[in-house]
């Protein structure tokens, strides 16, 4: 009885959108495969010319294919004033890590020292 | 319906009888004590026929000059009133039905009710003496068909539900006040029907402190050294805005030599061996001075060190922050008195004097260039000469001395796991 009733509303009110016969949604488009990158650092207690760091803000992660990890076309990931993060969504593969800081002017430092992930394999 | 039958009896009895030349008959005098009775919708108008002349038999009513009626009594009533309106009565007497006398003396009357005038705007208060506030405010013009006209203003101080007072303009000075006190204001126009509209916006203002502070009392003055004057004197008072500064005069100067909020001074200025005269005044809140004192008078002592001390050295002044400059000398010496303190000038004028090597100025304004410097007065006031700093500018507000360096890099990167 619910599917007559459901049917003579359709041909009353066409074109609500309520009267779509259910049916299989779309399927998801098929994801490639990620992983996560747990790195861990420490703090830098100076700024470049040695005098107590007050006001270190925070970090970027920088990571690439090959090295440079900070050069060009590098994905950059902003973190807080931590000294752990993951970084999610690392596609399988060779890369490359790098870590930088920053204060709250806005003063980058250089980089930190390199390492090298075989991801997923 | 009495009136016009008696009307046209009194027309027939004059056909019948008077033939004679009427234009020669003497008109009646203007009837007197014309009277309205005035409600929102009618106006009961009565006079005395004005017995010393000629009688009448008739009389007529005029409205701001047109007929409006003929009663042959000494009454007439208008029904043909709007509210709000006003109208000008007049009333002649008529003897004969043309004789037509002079009319009375004119009736102005207002029906009461009606629509309220609009709202006084831009109402603006201002002090103009220390019992006087003057009130402007842009009159409600109430010449529009839709708007009564103005009669007046209401004018309310300080919140209270009854008009302090009533004006014709649209201004008004109140006066008597007392000085050195706020006052608030609001106006409301009245229409001539004598309904009240929206009250203005409000408006203050505070009466001037017209009387300035008594002389400063008990004024003293000693001679701690051969350079040095001590002053010292009892508070004085200002009920109304308060006392501000003392102002120092020496001598017969007409400017006063300095200025203080304290009830003392000390002149580092004066000369050995030297006659000296203070006077102070007080200034009140409002800038006004008042007397000066009665004169303190003192003569310094001789020197016993002539000879000044050495000039600090190593003076610098730093910025450190938008509101302060931080100075720092290394100790003046004086062998024969010794060093009693530092005076330290900012921009040519003394700024303050410090018992140490070190001054903190918290007078600075941000982004400002100062010029410092700083001498050592010796045991007996006598003052060495001046070190200079280079000059110095404060940062802006929200800057502290700009960060420009960079963190040291993050090091021993590691990978945790995965």
């Amino acid at each position: 009885m619910p599917g007559v009733f459901g049917l003579l509303l359709c041909v009353a009110v066409a074109a609500l959108a309520a009267c779509k016969p259910d049916g299989p949604t779309d399927p998801a488009p098929p994801a490639a495969e990620t992983f996560s990158v747990t790195l861990q650092w420490n703090a830098p207690t100076q700024d470049a010319l040695g005098e107590p760091l007050d006001d270190l803000a925070g970090y970027r992660i920088h990571y690439r294919s090959s090295s440079p990890a900070n050069g060009p076309g590098a994905t950059i990931v902003e973190v807080a004033d931590v000294t752990q993060a993951t970084v999610d969504g690392v596609p399988a593969g060779q890369w490359h890590f790098s870590v930088t800081a920053h204060d709250a002017s806005g003063n980058e430092s250089t980089p930190s020292n390199e390492v090298q992930v075989e991801v997923g394999s | 319906m009495t009136a016009p039958r008696r009307a046209a009896v009194a027309v027939g009895g004059f056909l019948l009888v008077a033939v004679g030349p009427v234009a020669a008959q003497s008109p009646p005098n203007a009837p007197v004590n014309l009277e309205a009775d005035v409600t929102s919708e009618r106006v009961r108008l009565t006079w005395d026929e004005d017995d010393s002349g000629p009688s009448a038999e008739s009389f007529r009513v005029y409205r701001d000059d047109e007929l409006i009626g003929t009663p042959t009594d000494e009454d007439h009533v208008d029904f043909d009133v709007v509210e709000g309106a006003q109208y000008t009565y007049e009333v002649s007497a008529v003897r004969f039905l043309v004789i037509e006398g002079e009319r009375s003396d004119p009736l102005t009357v207002v029906i009461p009710g009606g629509d309220p005038p609009g709202r006084p705007d831009n109402l603006m208060a201002e002090s103009v003496s220390s019992s006087q506030i003057d009130l402007r405010w842009d009159a409600v013009r109430g010449d529009d068909d839709d708007e009564p006209a103005v009669a007046g203003y209401y004018i309310y101080r300080d919140g209270g539900s009854v008009p302090h007072d009533s004006t014709g303009g649209a201004q008004y000075s109140d006066t008597g006040l007392t000085a050195f006190t706020e006052y608030t204001y609001r106006v409301s126009a009245v229409s001539t029907g004598g309904v009240e509209g929206e009250l203005s916006n409000a408006a203050s203002a505070r009466t001037a402190d017209g009387s300035p502070p008594g002389a400063p009392q008990g004024v003293t003055a000693e001679a701690t050294g051969a350079r040095v004057v001590e002053l010292a004197w009892d508070a004085a008072e200002d009920p109304e805005s308060g006392i501000s500064r003392y102002l120092v005069y020496r001598d017969e100067d007409a400017a006063p030599i300095d200025s203080t909020t304290a009830t003392g001074y000390t002149d580092g200025t004066a000369e050995p061996e030297t006659s000296y005269s203070y006077r102070v005044s007080a200034r009140n809140g409002v800038g006004l001075e008042g007397p000066t004192s009665a004169a303190a008078e003192v003569t310094t002592p001789a020197a016993t060190d002539p000879s000044p001390p050495s000039t600090p050295a190593g003076f610098s002044a730093e910025a450190v922050s938008p509101d302060r400059v931080e100075l720092t000398w290394s100790a003046a010496e004086d062998p024969e008195s010794g060093v009693s303190e530092y005076r330290v000038y900012r921009d040519d004028s003394l700024l303050g004097t410090s018992p140490g090597v070190g001054y903190v100025d918290l007078t600075v304004e941000p982004s400002t260039t100062y010029e410092y410097e700083v001498a050592a007065v010796n045991g007996d006031g006598l003052e060495g000469s001046r070190a200079s700093a280079p000059p110095v500018t404060t940062p802006g507000l929200g800057e502290g001395p700009a960060d420009t360096v960079p963190p040291a890099p993050p090091s021993g990167l590691r990978v945790v796991s995965d």
